[in-house]
């Protein structure tokens, strides 16, 4: 009896230890930069701030170059606010909830949020330094889109491969490099390979630095006013 | 003696088993080096807007801090839907919509297109919820 009152308490503190660690970061800064090239020699760069409060729901850039103009992403809307003029565009369900932002808040960047999706997962293998994960879609899915694989190096995500369901990988994504703040674990660096069905490849490295976490100093973008249009 | 043929079956079967995950992490190698060279440029004038507090492309170039470099540059404005560095794709792959992703994509977010790839998912769930009707209906008509 002592020992199952003893299991009991046990568990109950690793359940509230995940609860308060879950619980414990809440909103995200960070100076981000994204570059971008394309196989026909088109390239992008793009820099500014970003925010984003769990707990409003929304993702906050605030582009400094090319162009001083806000991006706000709230629901299934993204606003780019050019020179007080905003302009509205839809953007696919769930971006936010799957962004690498609501990810790394709510601890769920190892498996990038594939555990409570429509895919379920088929295999774990170790090669070399990294387990591999292999996700499928689930049966009602599985002619539409392909797997997903997902390398864990150093207890980190790592890596993500992208097949369509002819088996052809259509993206690479590599966390090169985190960045710690106590408890908290941020990608600093995201290489992305992307392959379009033109045999066309883009090729983009998004950048995370200056990364506060639970910071009030700018507060007034973390919950930016929607515009109304 | 069976802890013996136990142990060689293990190992057997691990064996066996090891062409079948070797170079699985092969696949998520790549050059960084090549990568790195290939954005150098970028990178480059990535550092003059951070030595210039974050300042426009207009500023820099009225205030002539943009190198002859930079000036000739083919700079394109992003999607800002691949901001996260997360490609629209795999979004669209993970939420079904595989139509508007790829609308997104390809068109570079044209509206209409993004429009009517919207209207196509619309239709698509419609006939899922049809299937899902009758493969239901079937298994209670069998049931029944």
């Amino acid at each position: 009896m002592r020992r199952i009152l003893f299991l009991f308490f046990l568990s109950c503190i690793f359940t509230l230890h995940s609860v308060a660690q879950r619980d414990a970061y809440y909103r995200i800064r960070a100076d981000f930069s994204v570059k971008e090239k394309h196989t026909d020699g088109k390239s992008s760069l793009t820099m500014g701030q970003v925010y984003y409060d769990k707990a409003r729901k929304k993702i906050v850039y605030n582009v400094k170059f090319p162009d001083k103009e806000i991006w706000l992403f709230h629901d299934t809307v993204m606003y780019r606010i050019k020179d007080n003029v905003p302009e509205k565009k839809a953007v696919i369900p769930g971006y936010i909830d799957f962004s690498v932002f609501n990810l790394a808040l709510n601890n769920n960047l190892k498996d990038y949020g594939l555990k409570n999706s429509m895919y379920e997962l088929k295999n774990v293998t170790r090669d070399e330094d990294m387990v591999i994960s292999l996700w499928s879609p689930k049966k009602e899915y599985a002619k539409l889109i392909g797997d997903i694989k997902i390398s864990v190096k150093e207890n980190r995500l790592y890596g993500v491969l992208i097949y369509d369901a002819a088996k052809k990988m259509i993206g690479k994504q590599i966390f090169t490099e985190y960045i710690k703040i106590g408890g908290f674990e941020f990608p600093a660096e995201i290489v992305n390979f992307s392959y379009t069905a033109e045999g066309q490849e883009i090729h983009q490295i998004t950048t995370y630095k200056n990364v506060k976490v639970n910071n009030w100093d700018e507060n007034s973008f973390y919950n930016y006013p929607v515009p109304a249009l | 003696m069976k802890i013996k043929v136990l142990l060689i079956a293990l190992i057997s079967v691990l064996v066996s088993l090891q062409p079948l995950m070797a170079g699985e992490a092969d696949d998520f190698k790549f050059d960084r080096q090549q990568v790195q060279d290939e954005f150098a440029d970028l990178s480059r004038l990535e550092q003059t807007v951070e030595q210039n507090n974050f300042m426009s492309l207009f500023e820099m170039k009225n205030n002539n801090l943009l190198g002859a470099e930079f000036a000739s540059m083919n700079l394109g404005t992003m999607m800002p839907e691949a901001a996260l560095g997360i490609p629209g794709f795999w979004w669209g792959c993970v939420l079904g919509i595989v139509g508007i992703l790829v609308v997104y994509l390809v068109t570079d977010n044209d509206r209409d297109e993004v429009k009517s790839a919207f209207t196509g998912c619309i239709v698509g769930t419609v006939l899922q919820v049809g299937f899902y009707l009758i493969y239901y209906l079937v298994i209670l008509d069998n049931v029944l």
